[in-house]
């Protein structure tokens, strides 16, 4: 195997008992790797019913055959299991280095199974695997625990090259907003993957790799960089704007189009976005940019907050979180937004799902269904101290941070109001209001792990124009816009890139195609890639649908349904977009047929 | 890069008011500011985004709310 090693180690957590294990060829080229082969995976060994922390759920690290290899922007490994917070798949997506050094360890990926009695983290020094103890890891904080693991390598110099993931105390806990973090601030993120990681008592993995990475075509994949290179260093979202100000450059854009989550989404732009913007941020706490393994974007703001009250650094807050945290608790202090952040990484928790919730709480609290006794706070919107002690109690599962751990739509539900909350199948929804960008609407419904952003950014064309404009607030084309989303991110997920690259005009199938091809030398057509990214989200959704999923599912809170807002002052018409949605897809009552699953090999 | 270099004296937070001649364009205020015109990548008038490639014409009325943005991403 060329680009892929061909390699994956499967651990078993019961008995500790580990094999290396050869992944058919044939399955990478269909599935192209990561995301897709994680979830061919999944299928064919789960039955997609089960608990998600149960011990018969099985947890897969996995990376894409461009992660590691230096094509730009490829650093990524992604997680894929069946997810706590939603029951959907799963896949979370991480940049940092833990991916590449993996590869270098001679591993594609790992597939733990089962669940040890006693906490335990894995060591891999290229060949040498051995489970270790972490009692005394267990209880730590996500910084805690890759200080405490790097103090145990004698050599300095290992211990600075050895790349960890690891759990903090919301994993251990099983909050279902528990991530997976790795070099300290990187996380794969959404969905609760960390609690499925603290079910198996899993602290740790620590992977120290030095082989090397062989490629099909060396020359051949040169040229794809250089290409891929001019592309990202010619386009100004990559070379500028990411560099200067990272994510929350959208700030200032998003609320000028009326589309910026405000009050727990009661209200689509905020008075104060000027004090929690990107602008802002790189006036007063950014300290330096940071990037991933071989990334020339290098999106990532180090930052450090002075005010006492909030004092702290770190990495972030990045744009999700800012609005989350930020617009929709009403909260305008930028060193409270950014003190929640850090406390999300250290303690490992999804910064987006956690503002989502608090969000929430505060609704719960202002209209009276949470009062100050149940919630052992005043939960006010635009309540900055609130954000930071609640963020922590979830963080640690006290109090009643415990009851908001496990996300929005249990505690709207068990205070009598799921109305409240702002997501989709139990998934706290990103940014964007849909209302007045109305694909994105379309993507949050039928995201196949819930209200996201990253499964199909039509943000892209609909408000940033990227590769074309397209009015945002029309639903006729968003259908077929949504779907060409979906099948590409599944492909650059699938490949190990960071989705960054597709806001480079031009950075679509042509650009991963030649990667592919120069890695691994399997001569990939675009329309066979094409193809291969229906495949991924067709069996996605197969797994859904086995997982119990009917296409009620696939629908949106009710007040961006029916309250009008934004700058149409319209509600999303999701009605008028997802019939059009389920026949481009070639699905018969939602859900894939015969035909549909012959023509991708799905029989 | 921002827009900000090309902001008139008297503005804050990048936000400034301006008198125009009546029947002014969108293109006149690029020319006022010295943005060159090719700069703006996005551009909302009264909270909706334009995706006219005549933007440049669009006649603007006392009132009118203009935000310009230069090529900007992220999520």
């Amino acid at each position: 195997m060329e680009g892929y090693i061909g390699k994956i180690l499967r651990v078993n957590l019961t008995d500790g008992e580990f094999a290396v294990e050869d992944i058919d060829p044939d399955l990478i080229r269909q599935y192209v790797g990561g995301r897709g082969l994680g979830t061919k995976i999944l299928y064919d060994e789960i039955d997609p019913a089960i608990d998600p922390l149960s011990p018969e759920n099985k947890l897969i690290f996995l990376n894409g055959p461009l992660t590691g290899t230096g094509a730009p922007a490829g650093s990524r490994y992604m997680v894929i299991t069946k997810a706590p917070l939603t029951n959907t798949i799963a896949c979370s997506n991480c940049g940092g280095s833990f991916g590449p050094e993996l590869k270098q360890a001679g591993y594609d990926g790992i597939i733990f199974e089962g669940c040890s009695e006693e906490p335990v983290s894995l060591w891999i020094n290229n060949d040498e695997v051995e489970i270790r103890s972490a009692i005394d890891l267990w209880g730590k904080t996500t910084h805690e625990t890759d200080d405490l693991i790097k103090a145990e390598i004698e050599d300095k110099f290992v211990a600075r090259d050895t790349q960890i993931a690891c759990i903090g105390p919301a994993g251990e806990n099983m909050s279902k907003l528990a991530c997976i973090i790795s070099n300290k601030n990187r996380a794969a993120g959404r969905t609760g993957v960390g609690a499925v990681m603290g079910s198996k008592k899993l602290k740790a993995i620590v992977v120290r790799g030095t082989k090397g990475i062989r490629l099909a075509d060396g020359k051949a994949f040169n040229t794809a960089i250089k290409s891929a290179m001019d592309k990202l260093n010619a386009g100004p979202v990559t070379s500028e704007a990411l560099p200067a100000f990272g994510t929350p450059v959208l700030v200032n854009i998003v609320n000028e189009c009326n589309i910026l989550p405000t009050y727990n989404w009661q209200s689509s732009s905020y008075e104060n976005a000027g004090k929690i913007s990107g602008e802002t941020m790189a006036e007063t706490i950014v300290t330096r940019h940071k990037g991933c393994f071989a990334c020339s974007i290098a999106c990532a703001k180090c930052t450090e907050i002075e005010d006492p009250e909030f004092k702290g650094k770190g990495e972030g807050p990045e744009f999700e979180n800012v609005i989350l945290m930020g617009s929709s608790c009403g909260i305008d202090n930028l060193g409270a937004i950014a003190k929640a952040s850090y406390l999300c990484n250290e303690l490992g928790m999804d910064t987006i799902s956690v503002g989502g919730t608090i969000a929430t709480a505060m609704e719960l609290f202002e209209k009276g269904y949470i009062t100050e006794k149940d919630a052992g706070m005043k939960l006010n919107f635009g309540n900055a101290q609130a954000l930071v002690a609640m963020t922590e109690k979830m963080g640690r599962g006290e109090g009643f941070g415990a009851v908001m751990a496990d996300g929005g739509a249990r505690l709207a539900e068990k205070f009598g109001h799921p109305e409240l909350f702002m997501g989709v199948k139990k998934m706290e929804a990103p940014a964007y209001d849909p209302r007045g960008v109305q694909g994105m609407g379309l993507q949050y419904a039928t995201s196949n792990r819930g209200a996201c952003h990253v499964r199909g950014y039509t943000m892209a064309n609909e408000i940033l124009g990227v590769h074309e404009k397209v009015d945002p607030l029309i639903t006729d084309g968003k259908a077929a816009l949504v779907i060409t989303f979906q099948n590409l991110t599944a492909i650059i997920d699938s490949a190990g890139l960071c989705l960054f690259v597709a806001l480079c005009p031009g950075f679509l199938y042509e650009e991963v195609q030649g990667l592919l091809n120069g890695a691994t030398g399997f001569n990939y057509t675009v329309d066979e890639l094409v193809q291969a990214g229906d495949r991924i989200w067709n069996l996605e959704r197969l797994f859904n649908q086995k997982a119990g999923f009917t296409k009620e599912d696939d629908t949106l809170p009710k007040r961006l349904l029916e309250v009008p807002a934004g700058p149409g002052n319209k509600v999303c018409e999701l009605d008028k977009m997802l019939p059009e949605y389920y026949k481009l897809r070639g699905w018969d009552d939602g859900f894939p047929g015969k035909e549909k699953l012959a023509e991708l090999g799905l029989e | 890069m921002t827009f900000k270099q090309y902001l008139p004296e008297g503005s804050s937070e990048g936000k400034a008011k301006m008198s125009l001649d009546h029947g002014a364009t969108f293109g006149d205020i690029l020319k006022i500011l010295d943005i060159p015109i090719e700069l703006p990548k996005i551009v909302i008038i009264n909270g909706v985004i334009q995706i006219s490639d005549e933007i440049n014409a669009r006649v603007l009325i006392d009132g009118d709310i203009v935000s310009v943005f230069p090529p900007v991403g992220g999520g």
